[in-house]
């Protein structure tokens, strides 16, 4: 049984968003230049602070964070696994009409391709392992 | 499933808050598994009955269709 969130495992996420964040910054300032760095800074310091203050208020905004109790860690998990249905729907589909055009696009068929032993792997692991 | 979660808990006069402190749950967790929204894992019901001093057949009341 999982119980509720622990404050070191909310202070590990929020320094983890920062870091990221950070380091977006940075990536976007090199790229693109200050005011879109600023911007991309922004956005995601904002989504910092809404998971981090939102999830006391909200269900679904504490299942965002993953972090909470065993329902908290069953909503998140199952969000994400719904995500990565669709999105594996997606990179299928774009990868056949990329193919259909004559044209494979070769990031969609590289993404096609690590998805695909991403999910092999981890089928394999978790059946091992419970 | 069914279940006498909510039965037990007023019995003892606590809130859904104060029962999910006492169990390390969020308040909507102990709502959720009184409404039949989300069945607990087995040491949460575990811990439910415990403090409820019963047992788990006594809290969770299976319906057709429910056991495998």
């Amino acid at each position: 049984m999982t119980t509720q969130d622990s404050p070191t495992a909310r202070r590990v996420q929020l320094a983890g968003m920062l870091a990221l964040t950070a380091i977006a910054v940075v990536a976007t300032w090199i790229g693109l230049g200050a005011s879109e760095a600023l911007f991309m800074g922004a956005v995601l310091v904002a989504f910092t602070v809404f998971v981090t203050l939102g999830r006391r208020r909200s269900d679904a905004i504490r299942a965002m964070s993953g972090i909470g109790d065993e329902r908290t860690q069953m909503l998140s998990l199952r969000a994400g696994a719904f995500t990565a249905y669709a999105l594996s729907l997606v990179i299928a589909g774009w990868w056949l009409v990329s193919v259909a055009q004559g044209e494979p696009n070769e990031t969609i068929s590289a993404l096609g391709a690590i998805f695909a032993v991403v999910w092999v792997g981890a089928t394999v692991f978790y059946a091992r392992r419970h | 499933m069914r279940n006498d979660v909510r039965d037990h808990r007023e019995r003892l006069g606590l809130s859904q808050g104060a029962l999910g402190i006492a169990l390390g749950v969020s308040r909507q967790t102990v709502n959720a598994i009184e409404k039949g929204r989300y069945l607990p894992s087995l040491p949460l019901a575990l811990a439910l009955a415990r403090h409820f001093g019963t047992a788990i057949e006594e809290l969770f009341h299976p319906e057709p269709g429910d056991l495998p």
